[in-house]
């Protein structure tokens, strides 16, 4: 066999695998032994699969996952994601759709402080659905607006797929969080005016909560100051270049943890589950990179990335369509499978593509380091969409084990939402400069 | 027999999520040297580093019983019994195989650590027991999986004499 063949026999094996419900870490360390053991040898590929665990394992830059997840799950249980609901909804409640554009402020901010699309809908679907089933929000509206707000996750840092994306391309952490922070809070806008839209052209989807007097407002709005000195200082500090990204971690998660102490919810059960959920979620998250450093270089020895990019260049298409091409796929890849595993699956095949395509003088982006920024933002924004895809969309799942509605409804109310990241991701694709004014303004 | 599994599984990540602590209250504590004192604490690196391979393989089991790796689930099972025995026990099997294999290597690994005095850069803690720790999980984690490979067959077998009496 060639070494296209045994590529394409690798990838086959891949999906085989992944089909049979093999969780996708594994799957792709079988598919990369196996490749491997047909490309060289098998004490070669048995080798390298030890080599890699030791080395991802003892990689002090990933030590940034755990800790983030950390904070996130010590800010959720101790019911601190909880207040920034209630500021929001103290603040602008009252208003058509109040409780839904709260829910979305809610995830926003969440956001900053957990890298977890699924912990953010989860968080707030708790908080927020009741709220929403006692004012008599339409079930599949609230449900899509919870989904939506979810996905913010892993867009505004700290965010896992920044991370992931910046160990794959070996791009700085640091730099893809900041430029995730304005194309975040830009789709949270637009999160924001397609729920304005939606009830405007139905306004019984989304009643007017209730109003609150002002100095309620102010004191719901003293009690979420806590996680955003939180935000301030452990994603402030990366941009002033007072931290690196695993301090700023360890000082989020020690801030979080002293300003949960006082809080009744906090218990010393709610801390062991917190560390529980952080462990587990981190082996998860860093098998899935043990099995991408083994099948990603068997990959790249078949040459099927750089000859499926030398054929898409000698197509000589415009650099859009080939961009939008690229795009499709990845959306189409998305309703069935999982946002990482997509990510070490076509990203090594893509990006050469993207770097060859021309699209960087096309829009003004000025260097490859750049470019492999830019297109971390826009792919991260193509996972979000992942992840409310039909039929594998995670946060779906989420929001169906907290909302009473049924999937067909939380899909329907969903598909707004979707088209609005759509007008995002085209608002990122035309300015790139919305995802890298941050990180070239960066300290340190 | 799975209940045991079960606490020790859950015993030895909790005994994670404490190391992990560590690894948060070391790099605050660096943070604060170094900002306070301008005296970093030397080694810092080498601790997280030698701390996350503990956290990480003492997690390790109770992740997989727990269901925590992320699979595709197009679908909840197959229709046909016989047929997602077999998908179950494939899984499971190239799970088993590929600890076993990592604790395999992992025994060289560490003849490798012992012959070249392999250790960290800055205070050179020694990488054997860590090497050592690797195997030893490792290999429980594929002995976990073949009991529950195990446990499934008899749950099988047993269902299908139910089903003939």
């Amino acid at each position: 066999m060639s070494s296209v063949e045994i590529g394409i026999f690798g990838l086959v094996l891949l999906l085989i695998l992944m089909a049979l419900r093999l969780p996708v870490a594994f799957a792709m360390i079988v598919a990369g032994l196996t490749g491997n053991t047909l490309l060289n040898s098998w004490s070669a590929a048995v080798s390298t699969l030890f080599t890699e665990t030791w080395a991802t394992l003892t990689f002090v830059e990933l030590t940034v996952i755990p800790l983030f997840v950390l904070m996130g799950n010590i800010a959720s249980t101790s019911g601190m994601s909880r207040d920034l609901y209630n500021a929001a909804y103290a603040w602008i409640g009252h208003f058509r759709g109040g409780l839904a554009h709260a829910t979305i402020l809610g995830c926003t901010g969440f956001a900053a402080l957990s890298g977890s699309s699924v912990a953010s809908a989860l968080t707030l679907g708790r908080v927020a659905l009741p709220e929403m089933k006692r004012f008599g929000y339409d079930a599949k509206f609230g449900a899509g607006a919870v989904a939506a707000g979810g996905t913010l996750g892993i867009l505004i840092p700290p965010s896992t797929g920044f991370i992931f994306y910046a160990i794959l391309t070996e791009e700085s952490i640091g730099r893809l969080f900041l430029a995730g922070v304005i194309p975040g809070l830009i789709l949270s806008g637009c999160f924001m005016a397609t729920i304005w839209i939606l009830t405007l052209m139905s306004p019984e989807i989304g009643p007017a909560g209730e109003r609150f007097g002002f100095a309620d407002r102010i004191k719901y709005l003293i009690r979420g100051t806590a996680i955003l000195m939180i935000i301030i200082i452990s994603i402030g500090g990366i941009y002033g270049g007072v931290f690196t990204p695993v301090e700023a971690a360890s000082v989020g998660a020690v801030l979080a943890f002293l300003f949960s102490l006082p809080r009744r919810e906090f218990t010393i059960r709610g801390l062991v589950d917190a560390l529980l959920r952080t462990v587990s979620t981190t082996v998860m998250i860093y098998f899935i990179i043990i099995g991408a450093s083994v099948f990603s270089p068997f990959l790249a020895l078949t040459q099927i990335p750089a000859q499926l990019a030398e054929t898409l260049i000698t197509m000589a298409l415009h650099p859009l369509a080939l961009f939008a091409l690229v795009l499709a796929v990845f959306i189409f890849l998305g309703t069935f499978l999982d946002g990482f595993a997509m990510m070490v699956l076509v990203l090594p095949i893509v990006l050469p593509i993207i770097q060859a395509s021309g699209i960087a003088e096309l829009l003004g982006i000025a260097t490859q380091s750049d470019l492999v920024i830019w297109f971390g933002v826009i792919m991260v924004i193509v996972l979000e969409m992942a992840l409310i895809s039909p039929p594998v969309g995670m946060n779906v799942f989420v929001v169906k084990s907290v909302s009473e509605a049924t999937m067909k409804e939380i899909y329907r109310g969903i598909m707004p939402f979707w088209l609005a990241m759509l007008v995002c991701l085209i608002m990122i694709t035309a300015l790139p400069m919305l995802a890298l004014y941050l990180p070239g303004t960066m300290r340190g | 027999m799975d209940r045991l599994i079960d606490r020790v599984a859950m015993l030895m990540s909790m005994a994670a999520g404490l190391v992990l602590c560590f690894v948060v209250a070391l790099t605050f504590y660096d943070v604060l040297l170094r900002y306070l004192f301008s005296a970093p604490l030397r080694g810092r690196q080498d601790m997280v580093e030698m701390s996350m391979v503990v956290s990480l393989m003492l997690a390790a089991p109770y992740t997989w019983r727990i269901a925590g790796h992320i699979s595709v689930d197009l679908y909840e099972a197959i229709p046909i019994r016989a047929l997602e025995i077999l998908r179950q026990l494939v899984v499971k099997l190239l799970v088993a195989g590929i600890f076993a294999l990592i604790a395999w290597r992992s025994i060289e690994a560490a003849e490798d650590a012992v012959l070249f005095g392999e250790a960290t850069n800055m205070i050179l803690i020694p990488h054997l027991p860590f090497i050592r720790l690797i195997t030893a999980i490792g290999a429980l984690h594929a002995l976990v999986v073949l009991c529950e490979t195990y446990s499934d067959i008899r749950a099988s077998s047993s269902g299908r004499q139910d089903a003939d009496v």
